[in-house]
């Protein structure tokens, strides 16, 4: 694969120079799809680059392409300042149904994603930096604030490794109160896979608030993510809307950890398992099941990814899930943030300054009285 | 920054007037024709001179400061230099140090030294009506000036550097056409040269050869000649001698009545039996001649074979010979020709060498001109959007690029116009997403497969069109043609509820006026004055708009308004009130003073005063 800069770069110029080999480039591009295209419709998003959306928007053949390339046609037609590219934008939209709701999220989203990516690329224009993009561009996925739920206490960090991993979280704020929890992991690392959990991020909320059954909304991002991602990439997704009237937690898991619920009782400790769902996303199209867990005052709910559980030490031991437990039962009581951080401190503590080769994702949830 | 903080003027209609004008606001009000605009117009006059300003504010200086007035300006400059400025009709205008010194080096007109804004109402209007236009863009260019002008220059080389380099690419493709067509008249010389055969040496040796043969034939078919005729002149001989031999022989010695006749019978009898022998010799001789004859004959008829298929053989050498020396001729033209031929493909590659290494310089200068023109577009988009922090959220202004589009659209419309296709406006409308360099690069390609996946026009329109485009357009000229932008002010005139955002020109008169001051207003910090000589402000949006901007940003710049609408100096607070009259034959500042000390002279002139103090004094007892 050529590096993204390079190329974008290059067809910065190209586009003046010879348009016609431009969109030669393009086609090609998009033919081989990939991360490589996500990369370049994103990173041409700045009033500068009119000239190459313009390339875009009139090269694409058929209702295929442009049914494609819709999202990002749409968010750039918001956004558009040149004559040209509006006309050939305008053009490439005509007869395309750019009415349905889900279509105008993921458009929202794949605007606000690209724009970010954007602002990052024209940063680093010069430097072909990939880790450190990614990374930032991880960063922008996460949650930038925690919509308040009566009853609840729950926050959530992910703290990267030094090589990007595919580590993702998210709260949704959604109708009647209700709050989505999402976590996951995307396999593999770098751009690639910062790229998948945009999707993944932009189809689960543009689905979240369609009004479906969980198992029905994960089937759908299942079969987005599997039609839209190469075959080897493929993400585990547990995702959860919990109702604070009910205290329920109405659930799918996608092949993730089993987040872990610790209820304090008579006996001591009883640990509950959240497993209901199926295989991981992006491989298969898959039905999936749902469930839901009803919450009592006091519970502790632990959401993680492997990187916390399989924290390895000099001596290539992981901490475990047993150990995970075991420290969580002496924090029962303590407000969420601390929970998290003392977590993640005790996973550190182990690795004992080993390198850590995954990322960390740790939420937390405290059901109050 | 920097500030007008004096005025004096001698002599036409505003004689004697002097004034000390502070920082922040002030606002010149009084009737009609009291002098208000040749107040403002004076110091437009001596600061910037004559040449920028519209014909009635020319017309204006030059009917109210006739007779050598004389205006004198005295400025505050940053670092705290003071400048005076004097300027009369007709005269240098001079420019004096706060020690007296005159500076010549400085050209007031061009408007960088001492940058003023003056604008009157006309001007407003005008700016907003010019959709299309360079009004709209200067606003902006303006406030860039150095590093447009330096951009300005650097295009204009490289318009230069282009014009000159199409030049050269015109001839070298007029050469390139004229040796091409000296080529193909020429012809497959080659190819008939080569069907000419190889030349061959060896029928002439042969020829040469069998010539010479041809003549000792002949020599040995006279020698046989010789032979036999001497032969045959022997045996005639022999036969003579025979006969002779016979009479000699035969001679009758005896004479029967001779008495001798017995004696000599027997010698003649002697002598008949001699002639015998003699004739017995004779035929011998005879008969060898007649067996050399035959010999003779012989060696005739044995070589007469290898005669005839020498002859033969030279017969046909003869023909080959002479048609050789006419192959020969053509040959001669003919490798002529391809040599010439061979001259002009060399001259043409070079030509074509020297060509792509235009088109490869043109494509660089081509590129480096258009993003050049690109950077002016990101300069405006970056003024713009400085503006719109400032301008507020009820006017828009915005860049949209490559919209001043009508040159290249009449380009089209007139190449259109050699092709034999219907439905010209839906063409041109799907044409104009075409850019022109990649509407050049088409035509010089002659690349119609991609022209019809562009525009989708269909194989047999898109090679009409492109046809008639190759005819009539150059490309060279095409790919560099300038499409400006197009600036876009846009008033919000709805009052609630969802925008709706109009452009400047199709607003009412009083709107063009509240859509353009909030933009004028925060263009720069140097001294600015609005003369609106009537009262065209929407009051509808005024106090969103104009009067906010006013308060706001007159802590920037000196703003100086000659106005009719009482919102501007009392809500705006203005720190500075001139009221001006005239008795017809001069004018002058009747009275000066502060918002509340000109009270009632505002109430008096200007409408809709009473209603401002009113809404002041809320103002003030809320705050």
């Amino acid at each position: 694969m050529q590096p993204p800069e390079t190329l974008y770069e290059r067809l910065r110029r190209l586009v003046v120079e010879d348009p016609r080999e431009t969109r030669r480039a393009f086609l090609q591009l998009l033919d081989s799809g990939g991360p490589a295209l996500d990369q370049f419709l994103g990173s041409i998003s700045s009033p500068a680059d009119g000239r190459l959306r313009q390339v875009v928007a009139i090269a694409l053949r058929n209702h295929r392409d442009k049914e494609r390339l819709a999202p990002h046609l749409i968010a750039w037609q918001e956004i558009e300042t040149d004559e040209f590219t509006h006309r050939a934008i305008a053009r490439a939209l005509e007869g395309l149904d750019t009415r349905s709701a889900g279509q105008t999220a993921l458009a929202q989203e794949v605007a606000r994603l690209t724009a970010a990516m954007g602002r990052e690329m024209a940063q680093r224009e010069r430097l072909n930096r990939e880790l450190e993009i990614a990374q930032e561009v991880q960063e922008h996925f996460f949650p930038q604030r925690l919509p308040s739920v009566p009853g609840l206490d729950y926050c959530g960090r992910c703290r990267p490794a030094r090589e990007v991993g595919g580590d993702y979280y998210d709260f949704l704020e959604l109708p009647e109160g209700r709050l989505g929890i999402a976590i996951g992991d995307v396999s593999g690392k770098g751009i690639g896979a910062a790229l998948m959990m945009a999707s993944l991020q932009a189809s689960l909320r543009s689905h979240a608030s369609g009004g479906h059954s969980l198992a029905e909304l994960m089937r759908r991002v299942n079969s987005l993510m599997y039609e839209t991602s190469s075959a080897n990439r493929y993400a585990t997704l547990f995702y959860g809307e919990y109702h604070p009237a009910s205290r329920q937690l109405c659930y799918v898991n996608a092949g993730h950890n089993p987040p872990l619920i610790l209820r304090k009782s008579a006996a001591g400790c009883r640990i509950f398992r959240l497993e209901t769902g199926g295989p991981i996303i992006g491989l298969l199209p898959q039905r999936y099941e749902q469930a839901s867990f009803p919450f009592i005052a006091g519970d502790l709910a632990i959401f993680f990814t492997d990187g916390v559980s399989e924290s390895m030490n000099g001596r290539d031991e992981e901490w475990s899930e047993e150990r995970l437990i075991e420290f969580a039962k002496t924090c029962q009581g303590s407000p969420a943030f601390d929970v998290m951080n003392r977590v993640l401190a005790a996973a550190e503590k182990f690795a004992a300054g080993a390198p850590q080769h995954d990322d960390m994702t740790l939420v937390v949830l405290r059901v109050l009285d | 920054m920097w500030l007008i903080e004096k005025i004096d003027i001698s002599g036409g209609f505003l004689p004697g007037l002097s004034i000390e004008l502070p920082r922040g606001l002030t606002c010149i009000i009084g009737p009609r024709g009291s002098g208000k605009s040749t107040l403002a117009e004076a110091v437009r006059f001596a600061v910037c001179g004559l040449s920028g300003a519209p014909k009635q504010c020319v017309d204006l200086v030059q009917a109210n400061l006739a007779g050598g007035a004389l205006v004198t300006v005295t400025s505050l400059a940053e670092g705290s230099n003071r400048y005076t400025i004097k300027r009369a009709l007709k005269q240098q205008p001079i420019l004096l140090t706060s020690d007296g010194r005159a500076i010549n080096t400085v050209d007031l007109d061009r408007g960088t030294f001492l940058p003023l804004d003056a604008y009157s109402s006309p001007e407003i209007e005008a700016i907003a009506d010019e959709v299309l236009g360079q009004k709209r863009r200067n606003l902006l260019d303006e406030l860039r000036s150095e590093q447009m002008r330096s951009i300005q220059l650097s295009l204009a080389e490289s318009a230069r550097a282009l014009d000159a380099n199409a030049d050269h690419i015109r001839t070298a493709q007029r050469t390139a056409q004229d040796l091409t067509e000296q080529m193909e008249e020429l012809g497959d010389v080659r190819a008939r040269l080569s069907a000419l055969g190889p030349p061959d040496r060896e029928p002439s040796a042969d020829f040469v050869r069998l010539s010479r043969q041809q003549q000792l034939n002949q020599r040995e078919i006279a020698k046989l000649d010789t032979s036999e005729r001497d032969l045959k002149a022997l045996s005639q001989t022999v036969d003579q001698l025979r006969r002779e031999a016979q009479v000699a022989f035969k001679a009758r010695l005896a004479d029967e009545q001779s008495a001798n006749a017995k004696a000599l019978r027997r010698y003649d009898d002697r002598l008949a039996a001699s002639l015998a022998a003699v004739e017995e010799h004779t035929s011998a001789i005879t008969a060898e001649i007649d067996k050399s004859l035959d010999t003779v004959a012989q060696a005739r008829q044995s070589i007469a074979e290898a005669h005839t298929s020498h002859a033969g053989e030279l017969s046909r050498l003869t023909a080959l010979n002479q048609a050789a020396s006419e192959q020969a001729r053509v040959r001669a033209t003919l490798e002529q020709q391809v040599a010439r031929l061979q001259a002009l493909e060399e001259q043409r590659l070079q030509l074509n060498t020297e060509l792509n290494a235009l088109l490869e310089k043109r494509k660089s200068l081509k590129t480096s001109h258009i993003l050049m023109r690109d950077q002016i577009s990101a300069m405006r988009e970056e003024v713009a959007s400085e503006l719109q922090r400032e301008a507020g959220q009820r006017v828009r202004i915005r860049i949209l690029r490559n919209a001043d589009h009508l040159a290249y659209q009449q380009m089209l419309v007139d190449g259109l116009r050699g092709a034999r296709v219907r439905n010209h406006d839906e063409i041109i409308a799907t044409m104009m997403q075409l850019r022109p360099e990649q509407l050049a690069q088409l035509i010089q390609t002659n690349d119609c497969g991609s022209f019809e996946e562009l525009t989708g026009l269909g194989n047999e329109r898109s090679r009409k069109i492109l046809d008639s485009f190759r005819d009539s357009i150059d490309p060279l000229a095409l790919e560099v043609i300038a499409i400006e932008d197009r600036i876009g002010i846009e008033l919000n005139v709805s009052s609630a509820g969802k925008a709706n955002f109009k452009d400047a020109s199709d607003l009412s008169r009083g709107q063009k006026c509240t859509a353009l001051l909030p933009i004028l207003l925060a263009r720069r910090d140097s001294p600015l004055i609005i003369d609106q000589p009537e009262d065209n402000l929407d009051n509808h949006f005024i106090f969103e708009t104009v009067v906010n901007a006013v308060q706001r940003l007159k802590r920037r710049r000196q703003m100086i308004f000659i106005t009719h609408n009482a919102n501007i100096p009392v809500l705006a607070e203005a720190d500075l009130v001139l009221v001006m009259n005239s008795d017809g034959r001069i004018g002058a500042v009747e009275k000066s003073g502060t918002v509340d000390q000109c009270r009632e002279q505002i109430i008096d002139l200007l409408e809709g005063g009473r209603e401002a103090f009113e809404l002041r004094s809320k103002r003030y007892a809320t705050a």
